[in-house]
């Protein structure tokens, strides 16, 4: 397999994902949706990765785009590199793109009920899907069925897997989502909301099972999610997506205890959170913005607080600041605004 | 000062065998007498609780709780099995359709999904304007014109958004709209079922913010169904918790949140996620999933998954709601059970109960 030779020369251990400046695009009968928007971000082994935004803001599509499930036409990924250990997956026939999706990236989808077939046992599906990528029989691939809802505290797993979705309830059709997630496991796990749907306390359990199952030392995950409360809970690094775009890239602390993107910041403020009194909460004031029609410079500049004129002609880069913690903005500190005046994007 | 609204042992019970072939199954002799024992589902089982004009009330339980159930019950939409329901003093239980239709009018709801709510061929001036023209308060398109502006300006939409149709809106938008359609008809009481859980964390706060002003300007009661505490918190003055068709704690926002008795509430509280990441909490784990509401036995509804102790007691006798401190109600046989809720500094609302 092709391996890229640039990152090989580097020190830092190869990331397990490297995502360049992927940009999804859904060409519709009324204009062109820049759903991801150049996008990049790598996920090193053993780290959990939250991508936290609104809905439209492109963090499933950021997801799917990994796995190469953008629906075409009429979506269409049309540029950027998705490299991952070293091979570039949108230059994969689509035969080789199989052997990746499952057993090297697994995915777990918001609707439980959605993703599993009504019309098959759960242990089929499960069996099913490791007999595609291993060499064995079926008993063995149904009694490694068992053996994953045993793993997800599916009680009485072996009955269980005899039953079809429609007999679980939501957290436990949740529970089955991640056993087939799991079943070959995959480096890399994509959670897209997985508990959005449940109730707190299942919440708490599913989000207890991914942590364990899913995130080992060489493994990693990435959480998308609206929810920064139940990430933060999860993750250790944050990228914050506004209208396809990554705006800030920072750690779970860094995050929490210093905001440098006004989204950010003003995200936190808008937080329902028990920790907070009824002042503290501030609401962001208006809408996302439409997809076919987004303002001009920065995405963010109608609804930010911190807005100047040079946020509505030009479109700021993203910059590196300590370390590895990365922003979007023209002014992320007051103090650094007129060096960054200079920045423009084509 | 009488309440606005008081609920007395209110009960909903759904049989679960409807059909002639199904009932003669459950038939069965008895002294000579024929008895048809159908199943039930318990949805709601006596529920007492009562809410002050100017106040929000929050029912907070995990699905299938009854939550929904006893909003609709209180305003008929659903027809309670026993019990009663008093507005504004007036007993309206038993009350016929045309008595009841004054208080309909005064009793609105707001469900969960707006689009759902919304009619795809309507446009939003008409969707808004529709109970003003069905109940005759307005005669005229030129009129209702001018009053649905109105209400679009007092729930914070663009009056130029008149003819737009409900797709070209989003869901806090749309809730917007269902709260303007709700308060054409000057309702007193509004039961709001889960209003902001298909909405963004983001507009979450926006839209309740805009409930919050709405319920000063036009002096609104709310009946608040959640199962997100942290909502709640943020918009009621005080707490419900639902298990199982029964009401196991009520009080103050901040007396649940700061002194939680129920091992249920304390169980919801610890499973809450909390803004604040490094943070190793204790979640108290309930043990499989909530019960079967069919037939329940005698005892504690909560006795199979409770995580502090099951006594005798609990599985022989329904616990009754006991005082704790004052407004203060929890209905567990050990209220002094020493089960800790590690939940990082709740931070207090600022006190504004109603006199």
């Amino acid at each position: 397999m092709p391996v890229d030779k640039r990152k090989l020369k580097g020190k830092e251990p190869l990331p397990l994902l490297e995502v360049r400046g992927v940009q999804t695009y859904y060409y519709t009968d009324f204009g062109v949706v820049k759903a991801v928007d150049g996008v990049s971000f790598s996920v090193r082994r053993g780290e959990k990765v939250a991508i936290i935004g609104e809905s439209g803001a492109g963090k499933s599509q950021t997801g799917m785009s990994i796995l190469r499930l953008i629906p075409s036409p009429p979506g269409r990924i049309v540029g950027g590199e998705i490299i991952y250990e070293g091979v570039d997956l949108l230059k994969l026939p689509e035969e080789e793109m199989r052997e990746y999706r499952g057993v090297h990236i697994g995915v777990i989808f918001q609707e439980a009920a959605q993703a599993l077939n009504p019309v098959y046992k759960v242990g089929t599906q499960i069996a099913d899907a490791y007999r595609v990528h291993h060499d064995c029989t079926k008993e063995e691939a149904w009694e490694k069925a068992v053996e994953m809802l045993r793993k997800v505290q599916i009680s009485n797993p072996e009955q269980r897997a005899q039953e079809y979705p429609h007999q679980f309830s939501g957290g436990m059709r949740q529970r089955a989502i991640i056993a087939l997630a799991m079943v070959n496991s995959p480096n890399l796990l994509i959670a897209d909301e997985p508990t959005t749907a449940l109730d707190v306390t299942t919440e708490a359990k599913i989000i207890k099972l991914i942590n364990d199952l899913a995130v080992k030392e060489d493994k990693a995950l990435i959480f998308i999610t609206h929810d920064l409360a139940v990430a933060a809970g999860l993750c250790d690094r944050f990228l914050i997506m506004y209208a396809g775009k990554i705006v800030e890239n920072s750690s779970a602390m860094q995050l929490f205890s210093d905001p440098k993107h006004p989204y950010a910041q003003q995200l936190l403020e808008a937080l329902i959170d028990v920790s907070k009194s009824e002042d503290e909460i501030m609401a962001i004031p208006g809408l996302p913005p439409d997809p076919y029609n987004r303002p001009k410079g920065c995405s963010f500049h109608p609804r930010c607080r911190k807005v100047k004129a040079i946020c509505q002609e030009v479109e700021p880069e993203m910059i590196t600041i300590e370390g590895d913690r990365q922003v979007a903005c023209h002014y992320y500190t007051d103090y650094q605004a007129p060096k960054l005046k200079v920045v423009s994007s084509s | 000062m009488t309440p606005l609204l008081e609920v007395k042992n209110l009960r909903k019970l759904f049989p679960l065998q409807t059909g002639v072939f199904e009932r003669l199954g459950k038939m069965r002799r008895e002294n000579g007498k024929v008895i048809v024992d159908v199943d039930r589902v318990h949805a709601v089982d006596d529920v007492s609780f009562s809410i002050a004009e100017g106040e929000t009330l929050a029912l907070v339980g995990e699905s299938g709780c009854g939550k929904s159930t006893t909003g609709r019950v209180i305003l008929r939409l659903l027809e309670p099995t026993s019990g009663q329901v008093f507005f504004e003093g007036q007993e309206i239980t038993n009350l016929p359709d045309k008595e009841l239709a004054p208080y309909r009018r005064k009793m609105q709801i707001i469900f969960q999904e707006p689009s759902r709510s919304l009619n795809p061929r309507d446009c939003v001036g008409e969707a808004i304007g529709e109970p003003l023209m069905v109940n005759g308060i307005i005669k005229n398109r030129k009129d209702r014109r001018q009053r649905v502006e109105e209400l679009m300006e007092a729930v914070g939409l663009n009056p130029k958004m008149y003819s737009r149709f409900p797709h070209k809106f989003s869901g806090g938008e749309k809730q917007r709209i269902m709260m303007a359609r709700v308060l054409s008809l000057n309702p007193k009481f509004i039961v709001m079922d889960e209003p902001t859980a298909s909405l963004d964390v983001s507009l979450q706060a926006q839209t309740l913010n805009i409930f919050k002003k709405l319920q000063a300007d036009f002096g609104l009661t709310y009946l608040f169904i959640s199962h997100n505490l942290a909502t709640v918190k943020y918009f009621c003055d005080r707490i419900a918790v639902m298990y199982l068709g029964k009401i196991v704690e009520i009080g103050d926002a901040d007396q649940i949140f700061l002194n939680p008795i129920h091992p249920y509430t304390k169980a919801l509280l610890s499973a809450l996620p909390v803004a604040k990441p490094g943070s190793k909490r204790n979640v108290i784990e309930l043990k499989g999933s909530v019960g079967n509401p069919v037939n329940p036995k005698p005892g504690c509804r909560f006795a199979e998954r409770c995580p502090y102790k099951v006594a005798d007691i609990c599985r022989s006798v329904t616990p009754k709601l006991l005082d704790i401190e004052s407004g203060h109600q929890a209905a567990c046989h050990f209220p002094d059970n020493d089960l800790k809720v590690e939940l990082p500094e709740v931070r207090l609302n600022v006190k504004r109960r109603i006199g």
